[in-house]
This record gives C-alpha cells, structure tokens and sequence, in this order.
C-alpha cells in the first residue's frame, strides 16, 4: 500500500519535471550568468530537494512551480556563496565598453538586452526574469523574492526603466 | 524605445531552447534514479541509526560527567532519602508562587500617597484625565495587593475619595470581594472588612457634603458673603446660593472647628427683581433679605 503510494507520489512528481525543467533551466542559467555545468548541477540538486520535502508526511504543497523557483534561486545563492567569484572578463565590462569595440553590429537586441541584465542589480534582473521570460505571476514573484506584490510592481517599473535608459545609450551611439 | 519593445524582446528570449531534450533526459535519469534513494522509509532508517548512535554517546558522557560530579559533591545517594529530598525539592521550585510584577514597598507607598495628596490639595487643577490617571493607579495596585497591604491603602483610598466617589466606592466593592474569597485567618478578613466598610461610609458622607460645596456647585452666581457668626463660642461662615432669576436661595452654614456642613433652610427670595452679577457683593441682612452691594 505504501510502496503504491510513493510510486503515484513519484510519478506525479516526474511529471511536474517534464513541465518545468526547461524553465527551471533557463531559470538557472541566466542567474548563473550562462555557466551551462553549474546550470545541470543546480537543476538536479533543485529537483532533488523538492522531491525530499514531498516525501515528508507534513508537508503541504499548495504550488509547486513557485515551490522549485524558490528552491533554485536559494540553491543558486547557497553556489555563489560557496564559491569564489569568477567572472569572465567579457561580463565585467559594461554593455556600452563593448559597444565601443565595435561588436554591437554583431550582437542583436537579445543579447544586448541579456548583457545588460548581466550587468544589473541582482533585484532588478531577477523582477524582470521572471515576470517576462519566466512569465511568473506577481504573486509568484512575491513568494520567491519575499518581497510585497507593491514592491515587485515597482522594481518591475525600475528595471524597465533602467533596461530602456541602457539600451537608447547603446543604440544612441 | 518603449517598454513593449524591452518586454517582446524578453518574450523573445523565452522562445529559445537554452537545453536540448537529451540534456533534460539525461538529468530526468539522474534524478530517477536518485529519488528511489530518498524514499521515506530509507529516511526514517537513517535518522533511526543516527539518532541512536548519538543517544549512546550522550548516555555514556552524561554518566561520566554524572559520576565525577557527585564524586565531588557531598551527596550521599546510598541514603534512601536522597531522591525523596530530590523530589520534594523540585517539587517547591516548581510550585512556587510567582513573585508580584512589582513589590510594592512602603517607601513607594509613601511616595504614592504623597503625590496623591498633592493632587488633592490643587484639586482646582486636576483635570478629568489626570484624575483618571490617579483612580487607574491606585486601583491597579489594589488589585494585586496582598490582603497585609490593604491596610495601608484604605487610606489611599479614604483620600482620593475626596476626588471621584464612585469610582472610589466601585475599587472598595471590588477588594471587599477579594477578600472575602483569600484564605485568611476569620479574625483578620473581618477587621480588614470591617475597616472598608468604614471607609466606604466616610466616602458617602463626603459625597453628601460635597454636594453642597461650593467649587462643586454647578451654579456659578454662588456669592461667599464674609460674615462670621459666634454662637456660643462656635465659628460659622454663611453661603447664600442666589440664582439668577432671584427666584431661590439656599441658605447653609459650615463651622468651621469640624467642617461639618449642615443645609439650614431654603427660603424664597423677597423678590423676582433681584439680577445679580457676577462679582457683586452680597450682604445677608438676615435670613430672609438680602442686600446687593455695587
């Protein structure tokens, strides 16, 4: 009876992986500023440790997609501080040092756009990850941040606001 | 550049495949395979094992520590009284009552009462909220007093009284309760309802005579006419209370060697002519006349 019952429990779990792997991925590997070996770690040990909190008898689960954001974006603070940081020199310099090399005809909206949330606030590219890419709701949000609906509508506002100044300097020049 | 634009290129992004579905595949296998090794049942065996391992270390060090420990001490534990004594003695710790969130010592009591005094004196310029404030305090502390306490704030009491009444009365009827369900020697909860009683009497009367005071009087054409009487060998001082149609007065005399206020008659004015204002001179000519003086 019981051994039925972790077997529903783990398929039911499976499931929730093959729906949100790809995005728990991205999730990842845009906050590991695109460290692909980090990403796979990280995505295996965040399945990993929600599948062991389903496992506990008390435990209430009332979303789980915001259950594994949560669980990622602690897992990927918990790396970064284990970690020396090491960065590549190219994330160091800001988009419009690289605009100045003469590399902006290559690179296209999209990557100008990710190198400057690379080089954001942790907050501000975290708000806009989420709501736009991640397509998370504010209250999800919320609940992965701890921080108010009011507070993540107005870094939301910010980081627009900055991403557009950034991007009109770029193409300005 | 707008805000839609940075939000479709963001929505863009999302398009892309970052993971190819073999990477994603590989990683479901990891995982798997791992999740049959985090089942509850090898949790709880694991926890078992650990907890029990831990609880044998604890066991042997609290017993080494234990020995040395009354090694040291003069304890004798070959004495069958020993764990006896053990118990009757947590059992004290444990039941002893809680100490009062504040001791109230004569010192502070003094201090009370004379602040208390104080605002008796001015009580022209007591205001309803420091009045308040006086009745809250004191009844505050009456609440938590030990029944040997009581003693000393009848007098608090018998003071403020002269300040607001009722409440004094309402915080007496409330000890007086108190009283009489604390388990106290028969002798001791009579005098102490017997002392409350007097006080609540003493506080009536001085509602009676205050009745008649005249910064109590609501009617403000009150005039303190300055004539002392001497009647056998006695002080009086007479108030005419005169109202402003002239229509009534009420006549009283205070001694003043026990400050006893007896209302002596209420008589008609001789006249409805009589307008007095404020501040004029009255001189009683005797008990039925007046005379206004400009």
């Amino acid at each position: 009876m019981d051994n039925q019952h972790t077997a529903a429990k783990k398929q039911a779990f499976m499931q929730a992986y093959d729906k949100y792997a790809q995005d728990i991925f991205r999730f990842i590997y845009y906050k590991t500023r695109q460290d692909k070996e980090k990403t796979k770690d990280l995505l295996q040990q965040t399945f990993l440790k929600v599948w062991k909190y389903c496992t506990n008898k008390n435990a209430k689960i009332k979303n789980i997609r915001a259950l594994l954001y949560k669980t990622a974006y602690n897992l990927i603070i918990d790396e970064s501080r284990k970690q020396n940081h090491t960065i590549s020199l190219d994330e160091t310099l800001p988009p419009d040092i690289i605009s100045q090399k003469g590399n902006s005809e290559h690179l296209d909206k999209e990557q100008t756009l990710i190198k400057i949330l690379n080089s954001m606030k942790d907050e501000y590219r975290d708000v806009l990850m989420m709501r736009y890419i991640e397509d998370m709701s504010i209250g999800e949000i919320s609940k992965v941040l701890g921080k108010s609906n009011t507070n993540i509508y107005v870094l939301i506002h910010r980081a627009l606001k900055h991403a557009k100044k950034k991007l009109e300097e770029i193409y300005e020049k | 550049m707008r805000n839609k634009d940075i939000k479709d290129i963001l929505r863009n992004i999302k398009q892309k495949k970052i993971a190819d579905d073999s990477l994603i595949l590989e990683i479901r296998q990891n995982i798997e395979k791992n999740l049959s090794d985090i089942s509850p049942k090898h949790q709880a065996k694991y926890v078992f094992r650990l907890s029990f391992k831990y609880t044998a270390i604890a066991v042997i060090m609290f017993l080494i520590i234990g020995s040395t420990a009354l090694a040291a001490s003069d304890i004798d534990i070959s004495s069958p009284l020993y764990p006896l004594k053990y118990n009757i003695e947590e059992a004290i710790v444990k039941t002893a009552p809680k100490p009062l969130q504040k001791k109230i010592t004569p010192t502070i009591l003094k201090r009370r009462l004379k602040r208390i005094e104080i605002h008796i004196k001015k009580r022209e310029s007591l205001n309803p909220r420091t009045k308040d404030k006086i009745l809250k305090s004191v009844s505050r502390h009456l609440e938590r007093l030990s029944p040997s306490d009581i003693s000393h704030y009848t007098e608090i009491i018998s003071q403020y009284s002269a300040i607001d009444k009722q409440k004094a009365i309402q915080t007496i009827d409330r000890v007086e309760n108190k009283i009489k369900f604390q388990t106290i020697p028969e002798d001791r909860k009579e005098a102490l309802l017997k002392r409350l009683k007097e006080i609540k009497q003493r506080i009536r009367q001085t509602e009676r005579r205050n009745r008649f005071n005249l910064q109590n009087a609501p009617n403000k054409n009150i005039v303190i006419i300055k004539e002392r009487a001497d009647r056998n060998g006695v002080e009086f001082e007479r108030y005419i209370n005169i109202q402003t149609d002239g229509n009534k007065k009420i006549d009283f005399e205070k001694s003043f060697n026990n400050g006893q206020v007896k209302v002596r008659s209420s008589i008609q004015a001789t006249g409805t002519s009589v307008n007095i204002k404020a501040k004029q001179k009255i001189k009683a000519q005797s008990k039925t006349s007046i005379k206004i003086e400009k």
